[in-house]
């Protein structure tokens, strides 16, 4: 009577196991929201198409022979207005063997991009 | 009398209880899904969307020399834009979509005082209202424009202010759901 029954011993430890393991996955789900949400923010916050508009049309209108000081000045206006980054095109100071060249700097706070297009 | 029978048994009870409630504390504190979590989901779907489409009509035919967004601000087509963007931004095979996108259309231009202009493009029928943006989450995606001066060019008529030159201007698009 006051021995402690040992029966059925295999049904407890299985019965742990199982809750045990229930505990880890609610612990994977509770984490599975947060990581979409940081996901895409992080997409978000990266003015992946901005950047990739402005070297287009840059580029374009550099080739085309159409890019002057006062197209910069509008984008650069625009950009800190709307867009609210920082755009700065101009001569990068060094030619390139062939042809020519224009450096692009882009910084909204977040992301900071600088390239030199040789065209 | 204190005994000490049954000891595995009160701590095997103990250490159950706390698993349940832990467990129960973290499956209610995982429900609270439709917060911040998902608006930023549906917001980057959106701004993709949206910005691919745009990318999509300022692509030039190998013909052409222009694209069609270009012609479109040019001429100021905002009819045919509207149909444009609607045609890319809502197309649903098959099943009538029940929550279509609804967009709205600026154009940004510095005029001849230097200061930046914002001109409406095209408006979407609900923004008349009162009720304008009620419920929505507005995005907004935005596309640089070329546009040279010739004076045979609607948009000349509907800027004010405008500087009669060639010159870049900022079409930006508002996005949002029902």
């Amino acid at each position: 009577m006051a021995r402690l029954n040992d029966d059925a011993q295999w049904i407890i430890l299985l019965g742990f196991i199982i809750s045990v393991s229930i505990f880890f996955l609610a612990l994977i789900v509770n984490e599975a929201t947060l990581v979409g949400e940081t996901t895409a923010e992080s997409v978000i916050d990266l003015p992946k198409s901005d950047v990739q508009d402005l070297r287009y049309q840059v580029l374009t209108l550099a080739t085309g022979g159409k890019f002057s000081g006062d197209i910069e000045t509008d984008i650069t206006r625009i950009s800190m207005q709307k867009e609210t980054a920082l755009v700065k095109i101009d001569d990068p100071g060094r030619q390139p063997v062939s042809g020519d060249s224009l450096s692009i700097h882009f910084n909204n706070g977040v992301t900071v991009f600088d390239e030199t297009l040789f065209y | 009398m204190v005994n000490e029978y049954g000891q595995l048994y009160t701590i095997e009870g103990v250490a159950a209880a706390f698993l349940m409630i832990f467990t129960t504390y973290i499956v209610l504190s995982t429900t609270a899904i439709l917060t911040p979590a998902d608006t930023h989901v549906i917001d980057m779907q959106l701004e993709q969307l949206g910005n691919d489409a745009l990318a999509m009509m300022d692509t030039p035919d190998p013909a052409a020399s222009t694209s069609d967004l270009e012609e479109y601000v040019r001429n100021w087509k905002n009819v045919t834009f509207r149909d444009d963007l609607d045609s890319y931004l809502n197309n649903v095979t098959d099943v009538a979509d029940t929550r279509p996108l609804n967009f709205a259309a600026y154009i940004n231009y510095r005029d001849s005082g230097g200061e930046i202009k914002s001109k409406e493009f095209y408006s979407s029928p609900q923004m008349t209202g009162t009720d304008r943006f009620v419920a929505a989450h507005p995005v907004t995606v935005t596309r640089w424009v070329y546009v040279p001066y010739d004076a045979g060019d609607d948009i000349w008529d509907h800027l004010e202010y405008e500087r009669l030159t060639n010159q870049v201007m900022l079409l930006e698009v508002t996005l949002w759901r029902d």
